[in-house]
């Protein structure tokens, strides 16, 4: 196992990582164009592309802006909307298990900016359903709503003739350095396929004759739009965060000090910013993702941190190890909701372990990365800001006392 | 006159499709069963897959997985990376390959090429070169500079002289630049040449392609840029048809009819909305 000699990405990690000769992952060379890139030319492109796409008539949405209320969706909204005078459509895929603060948040949200909101809720019951049957295929619980959410915005662009949708960072350049900022990569319904669904397509599962009928029917609902739709549409999916020096954390407070965005406390990661809506993602689901690959959330969130050099190496590793091995607070909520004992829990998981990185490895490689060591910022702000109101209401969530939202 | 070729270069390490720049720095970008399903839905003329890992690590390109990826795709698939003898490319023939390509084996010795074009027939055989210009002319490099290079028209000489079926020119300098192929570079292989020359290295932008349809009769082969866009293959395609160059148009992804800016890519459009019709 190869861990980077910089950040803390390891060669397990899921999307594939490349590293050089002086042991520097690809993902920390495309970093550093943060520092190289001239970002008010990036901006400048940026501006040119979104007036493209501005609706002349009048008679339509300029673009679509897929948001979940509990991650970038507020700076991704201000900046289009705000800073480049766009008249977007938000979009919002209910990945249900949602927080009071995630609910809270998503309403904030249309409210402050003053936006039209499209929700797509797909009944709780075959949410069930599906999370229960790609758990036993493959170890995901997530799985729906990750094709939901990035389905929704496409299929609502090919029906609505909205040709333009801006999401906010890409997490393929961000963690490994997949692309560099300059490509200027866009949505494609492969990236889809392979990273954000694991290699699983709805319209692959509908293939697996193993798959019940009555889930065949749901799976319906996560197709991608026809290749004729969208060219027909000429859709394009462009990201943010190949034209904005992209500082999520920095991003996040100024989103509290001006719209007030609520954080929310989380079980896995020390990063209160992201993710606050979900009762299971950095819970459940991420309990799940480290049993198989021996990587979490607070991995990604630590890397974040160190290459924006406000967290020393030897501090993320604590990190880590503090929290990749928390509970899984809402477990027991979880599998009473699924309707599995934790007994079977645990035996379908452990038929999709992998190799996982020993924490030791960090260890090790701590003494050898002197040269490419980064040098710490003198006065970034290093704390990570709470305001949530979750010690209020405790136990009030989405599937309070049987109630879906 | 044959229809120019637009062909897809995926280059691996390991097992890993990775993007290239200037030979020096690679980006991860996935697997290659998945990237060829795509590919053959966005309508690419040819592939060729090349692990530019498997000679420094005295390897072959991994068969089982080509093996596997080219049950996804229909047209004439490429493999090359550390194929060294006769038993090397009948490995690749038998593992799903229609063609190889040889750098570092043909530089290294030619001996083997001359009996593998009599078993196999020249059509398979597809020699590869890296090219640098320094100090005013092109050099042939092979294996990371272990070799000693050699200019570009000797090593054409021999490449045809040994049988090759195709031509792979590959521009170091260009790699991953977006600058456009190296015309110079392609003018004097294409002079000099009397087998099909594929050019690569540089492409950045439809126009590119275009530009170098125009000047030289060759086929071109894109490697980054295949994976930045939706329908990548196919954008190209609509634009190339619309400059009426004499290639084989995407018959499902059909972009022919859209406006292009000055590059070659979409120009956006307006829709009216749904709410608004009657």
């Amino acid at each position: 196992m190869k861990v980077c000699s910089r950040c803390l990405y390891s060669s397990n990690h899921p999307f594939g990582i490349v590293f050089d000769q002086e042991g520097v992952c690809s993902g920390c060379r495309v970093h550093e164009e943060k520092d190289n890139l001239d970002w008010e030319v990036r901006r400048e492109r940026l501006s040119q592309i979104l007036d493209g796409f501005k609706n002349r008539s009048k008679t339509n949405y300029d673009c679509i802006i897929p948001v979940s209320g509990g991650k970038d969706s507020y700076f991704v909204v201000d900046t289009v909307k705000n800073k480049f005078g766009m008249n977007p459509l938000l979009v919002s895929y209910n990945t249900h298990y949602n927080t009071l603060i995630g609910i809270r948040n998503l309403q904030n949200l249309k409210t402050k900016f003053g936006c039209d909101l499209m929700q797509l809720n797909i009944n709780p019951n075959s949410a069930r359903g599906l999370a229960k049957y790609t758990f036993n295929k493959f170890g995901s619980i997530y799985w729906h709503n990750h094709a939901g959410a990035t389905v929704f915005p496409v299929q609502l662009a090919v029906k609505l003739k909205i040709p333009l949708i801006v999401w906010g960072l890409h997490q393929g350049v961000d963690q490994v350095g997949m692309f560099s900022h300059l490509d200027e990569v866009e949505m494609t319904r492969k990236y889809r396929k392979e990273h954000d669904l694991m290699g699983f397509e709805p319209e692959d599962l509908f293939k697996d004759s193993k798959c019940p009928s009555h889930i065949k029917e749901e799976l319906k609902k996560y197709f991608y739009p026809s290749d004729q739709e969208i060219v027909d549409v000429q859709v394009r999916g462009i990201f943010l965060s190949n034209y904005i020096r992209w500082d999520s954390k920095t991003q996040h407070e100024e989103m509290i000090e001006k719209y007030d965005y609520h954080t929310n406390k989380q079980a896995r990661t020390f990063n209160p910013y992201e993710d606050g809506h979900s009762l299971i993602y950095n819970n459940v689901h991420d309990h799940i993702k480290y049993m198989k690959f021996g990587y979490s959330k607070v991995l990604d969130h630590a890397v974040q941190e160190i290459r924006l050099r406000r967290m020393s190496r030897a501090d993320g590793v604590e990190l880590v190890k503090k929290y990749s091995n928390k509970k899984a607070e809402s477990l027991g909520l979880f599998l009473s909701y699924l309707n599995i004992s934790s007994h079977v829990f645990s035996e379908i998981l452990v038929r999709f372990e992998e190799d996982r990185v020993v924490l030791k490895d960090y260890e090790i490689i701590e003494s050898k990365q002197e040269k490419n060591k980064l040098n710490l910022k003198k006065n970034g702000k290093k704390y990570f800001l709470t305001n949530d109101f979750s010690k209020y209401e405790p136990i009030m969530h989405s599937y309070y006392k049987g109630i879906y939202l | 006159m044959l229809r120019q070729r637009v062909i897809a270069l995926i280059l691996l390490k390991g097992d890993l499709v990775v993007q290239s720049f200037g030979f020096n720095l690679h980006l991860p970008i996935g697997k290659l069963d998945i990237v060829l399903e795509y590919l053959e839905l966005w309508d690419v003329d040819e592939v060729i897959v090349l692990d530019i890992d498997a000679t420094k690590k005295n390897n072959t390109v991994n068969f089982d997985m080509i093996k596997a990826a080219s049950k996804k795709i229909f047209v004439p698939l490429t493999i090359g990376g550390g194929i060294s003898s006769v038993k090397d490319i009948e490995l690749a023939l038998h593992n799903g390959a229609d063609k190889v390509a040889i750098n570092a084996g043909f530089f290294n010795n030619d001996g083997f090429i001359e009996e593998a074009v009599q078993r196999f027939g020249s059509q398979c055989i597809v020699l590869a070169a890296d090219v640098m210009l320094r100090g005013g002319s092109y050099f042939v490099w092979s294996n990371n500079h272990q070799y000693k290079p050699v200019s570009v028209t000797e090593w054409l000489r021999d490449a045809i002289r040994v049988g090759a079926g195709e031509i792979f020119i590959n521009s170091i300098d260009n790699d991953g630049k977006k600058t456009g192929f190296d015309m110079d570079l392609m003018e004097i292989i294409e002079k000099n040449s009397s087998v099909p020359l594929i050019a690569a290295g540089g492409a950045g932008c439809p126009f590119h392609i275009k530009q170098l349809f125009d000047r030289i009769d060759s086929a071109a082969a894109i490697g980054n840029i295949l994976h930045h866009k939706e329908h990548s293959v196919s954008l190209i395609k609509g634009y190339l048809v619309a400059k009426n160059k004499n290639v084989r148009g995407s018959h499902f992804l059909n972009y022919n009819d859209c406006i292009f800016n000055p590059n070659g890519e979409l120009s956006p459009t307006e829709h009216l909305s749904i709410f608004f019709k009657r």
